[in-house]
């Protein structure tokens, strides 16, 4: 399972439940990010864990951060959804931005590396 | 923070608004139709800025010349997003700065004037508040009233990921509004030659 464009790419391994993004992603707005909000809702609900692997995502527009801080308050509301976030710290927006993330969902496990 | 200032040519202003005087060096680019068919340039203008100031800012910028890249990258593309979603479609002017220990980057365009007011409103609860607070409060009022035009976070984001200020111009004109947003970031040059 994955969603595709130009320059990105997001894939969800079932076995490890895990999704990986790679590329930039600047999409304009909630309705052009709905597909990869779609697949990684999915992974949400199907378990109780669910890693999003960030690494390889270079470059992520504030509509897009947006999503994902959507899909964590979401996963706390579900309350039994083991969050876990890796990203890297070569990547600009990523040391920035994803600290929030903790503030959303305190029990979210956060490893940038 | 700061309340609005009329200014003697009838423009408000809000927020950190200094432009730089005498900038060491600067890029003006102006684009002057059909923006609207033209989103993924927004992301292509960011890499272009970062990239152009990249050599001045590791000579000048020390230890902060990454940030200071990953600042431009970020609030160019999410200010000319904004242009580009609220704007009129037609001319917008980016023009970013390097003097010295600070980095501003501006974006003009013109809205019509019920925009702009809605524009507007926004920025003044943005200069009025907390940043992390507005923030955090915008992104759980996203979680329960679902997609809308705007994530509202571009702006905020620019303040509490990135460090940076922000400041606008709103000058009336016949039936529409030019407005400027303006990011500046504070270089601190300790530690440098």
């Amino acid at each position: 399972m994955e969603v595709k464009g130009g320059d990105y790419r997001v894939g969800v391994d079932p076995d490890t439940q895990t999704a990986a993004f790679s590329g930039t992603l600047r999409l304009n707005g909630a309705d052009e990010y709905a597909p990869i909000q779609e697949l990684l809702d999915a992974l949400l609900s199907e378990n109780g864990s669910c890693t999003w692997d960030l690494r390889e995502l270079q470059f992520l527009n504030s509509s897009g951060i947006n999503m994902l801080y959507q899909l964590v308050i979401k996963a706390r509301r579900m309350g039994n959804v083991q969050m876990k976030v890796i990203g890297s710290k070569d990547v600009a927006w990523q040391g920035k931005s994803l600290g929030n993330m903790t503030r959303f969902m305190p029990g979210l496990e956060l490893s940038v590396e | 923070m700061s309340e609005a200032a009329l200014s003697q040519n009838g423009a408000i202003t809000i927020g950190d608004w200094r432009p730089l005087a005498d900038p060491d060096s600067a890029l003006e680019i102006a684009i002057h139709q059909g923006w609207s068919q033209r989103w993924s340039y927004a992301g292509r203008l960011a890499d272009y800025v970062s990239g152009y100031f990249r050599a001045e800012l590791a000579a000048n910028a020390g230890e902060q010349a990454a940030d200071a890249g990953a600042f431009l990258t970020y609030a160019v593309n999410e200010m000319v997003e904004n242009a580009v979603k609220f704007g009129q479609g037609e001319e917008i002017v980016l023009r970013a700065e390097f003097a010295g220990g600070e980095m501003a980057v501006s974006v003009s365009s013109v809205a019509p004037a019920e925009v702009a007011q809605r524009y507007q409103t926004i920025v003044e609860e943005i200069d009025a508040g907390d940043p992390m607070t507005l923030l955090l409060e915008r992104v759980e009022r996203n979680a329960l009233e679902g997609p809308s035009a705007g994530s509202g976070l571009g702006l905020l984001s620019i303040m509490t990921d990135y460090g940076g200020s922000l400041g606008w111009r709103f000058q009336q004109q016949q039936e529409a509004v030019a407005i400027t947003t303006m990011a500046r970031l504070q270089i601190n040059q300790a530690g440098t030659a």
